[in-house]
């Protein structure tokens, strides 16, 4: 059985990529920062102004989502070919810059 | 949870409303509609809340031994919605005749639980080869090999640990064979419907990745690679899932094998636990008489 790359990270760098701005928290953040267990899926806080950004990436990779859902669910998970990402509209926290395929990525900041 | 089947109170209570409206193994079909009033009317169950349950008791990519024997629309493995209760029609399938007989004590246990597991319904116990269990279980054995799912596909990763009674992280492959010029998806395991399947690998295959990126593909970035599949159509029939991956000339099938394995869900990663170490699953399982096991026996060897 091949290895498999991450792809809860792959996705963020696809995001980023796409000029999404989200920052990554959860699992995927402690892996970036930490190490351990790797995640399974990739959580994202974005801002309410910057949900436009994000379903439009999104789109560009193939998944689904609208700006309508995200803004009235405020958490809402999203299947896409990197594996599942749940959004979360809120603040984002404070994050700093971790380098993923030469792309920068937003990653929360751990204690 | 049955003690007798590994059923559900709500899977027995539907076996159940089934046979009470004339549904049993062998017997007329019956309209899922009129099954549904009953469990309302009985158990107090909603046919929203029911009739999903009835639909995974019945198609077979869920579970190993599906408990109902369907007709009508009852969805896809493509993704497609079952139709509404009125225009289905179930009765028993054979096991969920022996099921109920088992819960009657009319014969011996039977190992459902440790066949089908939960995954089936959202959980985190896989399932395993029905006769493999069986024959375990017949001989007094350990082990009754990795965990198989009804849809087919691989099953790898941390299957030690699993049997173990650890927490593992399994992963979930669909089924690629290679033919020239082409690789051809034929199982897809799990829950994935086929449609998901081809719209991300289509996805990942599409211009978006392979082609600049507009405003967007500043010169800082670096060059994203070529995708090795150039188009993807979905050829399944009913007969069973052929999802076709054309290969671009230049590629090279390993790396593109290994270029669609890594696509979700064509390969789903889930953290896995048994309630026990295998072996202590199999050796504390009581049979009573082994009638019931016996008679499942029989059942798939005919299958």
């Amino acid at each position: 059985m091949v290895d498999l790359p991450c792809r809860p990270v792959l996705l963020a760098a696809a995001l980023a990529r796409r000029g999404a701005r989200v920052v990554v928290v959860g699992g995927t953040a402690r892996w970036l920062r930490h190490g351990g267990r790797r995640p399974l899926d990739l959580d994202v806080c974005v801002r309410p102004d910057a949900v436009a950004g994000l379903v439009s990436a999104l789109e560009g990779l193939g998944a689904t989502a609208t700006g309508v859902l995200l803004l009235r669910s405020l958490d809402v998970r999203v299947d896409t070919p990197w594996g599942p990402l749940d959004v979360f509209v809120a603040d984002v926290p404070a994050s700093s810059s971790v380098a993923v395929q030469g792309i920068a990525v937003d990653v929360e900041v751990l204690a | 949870m049955s003690g007798r089947t590994g059923l559900g109170l709500l899977e027995v209570a539907i076996l159940e409303a089934v046979e009470s409206a004339g549904g049993g193994a062998g017997q007329p079909y019956r309209r899922t509609s009129d099954v549904l009033v009953l469990l309302e009317d009985v158990h107090g169950v909603g046919p929203r809340h029911a009739y999903p349950l009835v639909v995974d008791l019945a198609v077979p990519w869920l579970r190993h031994l599906p408990l109902l024997d369907g007709y009508g629309n009852l969805g896809s493995r493509h993704g497609d919605q079952s139709a509404e209760a009125k225009y289905t029609e179930i009765r028993l399938s054979p096991t969920g005749a022996l099921a109920l007989a088992a819960e009657r004590g009319e014969v011996g246990p039977l190992p459902l639980d440790l066949i089908e597991g939960t995954m089936w319904r959202g959980g985190r116990v896989p399932a395993f080869d029905p006769r493999r269990v069986l024959d375990a279980l017949a001989a007094g054995a350990a082990e009754a090999g990795p965990p198989t799912t009804a849809s087919g596909g691989r099953v790898g990763g941390e299957i030690d640990v699993l049997l173990a009674g650890g927490e593992a992280r399994l992963r979930f492959v669909c089924t690629i064979i290679e033919e020239p010029g082409i690789l051809v998806i034929t199982e897809v395991p799990l829950c994935a419907p086929t449609d998901q399947v081809v719209q991300f690998v289509a996805a990942r295959a599409s211009r978006h990745e392979r082609l600049p990126l507009g405003h967007l593909d500043r010169g800082d970035l670096p060059a994203l690679p070529s995708a090795p599949v150039i188009h993807i159509s979905d050829d399944s029939t009913g007969a069973g899932i052929r999802i076709v991956c054309r290969l671009a000339p230049d590629a090279d099938a390993v790396e593109a094998r290994r270029w669609l394995t890594a696509i979700w869900p064509v390969t789903v990663e889930a953290d896995c636990r048994l309630p026990a170490p295998m072996p202590d699953r199999l050796r504390t399982w009581h049979g009573g008489d082994g009638s019931g096991v016996a008679a499942l026996a029989a059942m798939s060897s005919g299958r």
